[in-house]
């Protein structure tokens, strides 16, 4: 060991959201240098939504990750909400957290299924194995589960989750017409849950506190 | 006839766009079989530089950033711009608004030096871009069709007509009876007005349409008893750019 010499220089790590380099350097059996290097363009996001008002400070941050949008929009209703002095109902707390879920879910399934199946397998990606092994990538309970995730998550976005919130702001006077959104959002996503796997639903009913 | 090899790339952006396509789940396998992807570093180890189309996601916001564009623009037959960070300048051009160093300072302290930055923009302020995807994100049907069009050689046309368009023919409530905003009137369209049709409101990220009608929009305010400075923070989310604050 004590002869060998390193120069890792390794850009852009794969198979993962954002960039980042791995450095590392060894002579003689002696590690010099080791560094995670992070590339990525700085956004600036939280000079961003200095002087803009409440109402689209969460659109904003929402923005911050493709993946995780629900997670940063939440966060970003509880810090206004916080600021504002707003109690949320249970039942808007409820919605957020079958949000969170369905962000999680999908999540996990493209984790799995696309980012970490290739190495399972020996290749480089999902895309040689949709030739090589169709049925794993197509794999039927992966694809109706993703559906359904799909499902549940493209009824909670889009301004849902974010108009979730609302609800509990409209009663305070701001925008009273808007309380009855509440009710049909609770229809859809009644359809949507209804829709889930049994086990799936079950794993989602399972990890809802009440609050 | 030999599949052209396709690669993707990202700037300064959330990887939403990417996750779209990687999302694109059966759709993806098939338009696999019509493609070579060589380079996709969001979902595959592999990199190529040999390739024929380029998929740009993210906005140019450093000069430095540029020299990788052009290095892209060099190899690639076909530049494609997806996102709205990418054809608009998108949420990131927010910051343009505002003093750059002042926008270092808030965010890295003593520190803002070691974080260059310039005023964000679309890709092709910088290189000259053959297609677009707007939207924030990307829909998967447009994405497609452009698709389509780009393996058949056929031009596309993003829709030059405002969202309100979509959102009449979705037969939803315009959101400014129920008491909002919107900025759909000079928003481009081409997404159905999906954001008023799930309860939102239209946030604007296509961008402006082209020659905006702000008369016909500034009569709809006028209607509401609104005026364009109460909507302004709606204006600055993805027209910074366009709005010429650069």
């Amino acid at each position: 060991m004590s002869d060998t010499n390193l120069n890792i220089d390794l850009h852009y790590i794969t198979r993962v959201e954002g960039h980042g380099n791995i450095v590392v350097d060894a002579k003689n059996g002696k590690v010099e240098k080791v560094q995670w290097q992070v590339p990525e363009a700085p956004r600036f996001f939280e000079a961003m939504v200095v002087g803009q008002k409440w109402d689209v400070i969460h659109h904003i941050t929402s923005r911050i990750c493709g993946i995780c949008s629900i997670g940063h929009t939440l966060a970003s209703l509880k810090a206004t909400e916080a600021a504002m002095g707003i109690k949320i109902s249970e039942q808007t707390h409820n919605y957020r957290r079958l949000a969170i879920h369905a962000e999680n879910l999908q999540s996990h399934i493209l984790h799995i299924g696309y980012l970490v199946l290739p190495d399972l397998m020996g290749v480089g990606s999902v895309i040689p194995l949709a030739s090589s092994h169709p049925e794993d990538v197509k794999y039927e309970s992966k694809k109706e589960i993703s559906l359904h995730a799909n499902d549940l998550f493209t009824t909670l976005e889009l301004g849902k989750s974010i108009g979730l919130a609302l609800p509990d702001i409209y009663i305070i006077g701001i925008q009273p017409a808007k309380v009855e959104q509440g009710m049909i959002l609770s229809d859809e996503v009644e359809a949507a849950l209804g829709k889930l796997p049994t086990e799936i639903k079950e794993l989602v009913e399972g990890t809802f506190p009440s609050c | 006839m030999t599949k052209p090899k396709v690669a993707f790339f990202d700037f300064a952006g959330c990887e939403g766009d990417q996750l779209q396509i990687a999302n694109l789940e059966e759709n993806l396998l098939e338009l696999l079989g019509h493609v070579e992807v060589v380079s996709f570093r969001e979902i595959m180890k592999e990199h190529s530089d040999d390739y024929d189309i380029a998929f740009i996601e993210g906005s140019c916001t450093r000069p430095s950033d540029e020299e990788r564009l052009r290095e892209i623009r060099k190899n690639a037959k076909v530049v494609v711009a997806i996102g709205s960070c990418a054809t608009n300048g998108g949420i990131n051009s927010l910051k343009n608004a505002r003093p750059l160093d002042q926008v270092r300072k808030d965010v890295y302290g003593d520190k803002a030096e070691l974080f260059e930055t310039y005023a964000a923009r679309p890709i092709d302020a910088v290189i000259t871009v053959d297609y677009k995807v707007h939207g924030c994100p990307i829909t998967k049907d447009e994405f497609l069709k452009v698709c389509k069009a780009l393996l058949t050689g056929q031009k596309f046309s993003p829709s030059n007509y405002p969202v309100c368009v979509e959102c009449k023919l979705a037969e939803n409530v315009c959101v400014f009876e129920n008491g909002q905003t919107c900025v759909g009137p000079v928003t481009r369209a081409g997404c159905g007005a999906c954001c008023v049709s799930e309860g939102a409101i239209c946030w604007g990220c296509r961008g402006l349409v082209d020659n905006p009608n702000k008369d016909s929009h500034k009569d709809v305010l006028d209607k509401y008893g609104l005026t364009a400075e109460e909507i302004i923070n709606k204006f600055n989310m993805y027209f910074c750019w366009q709005e010429g604050k650069k």
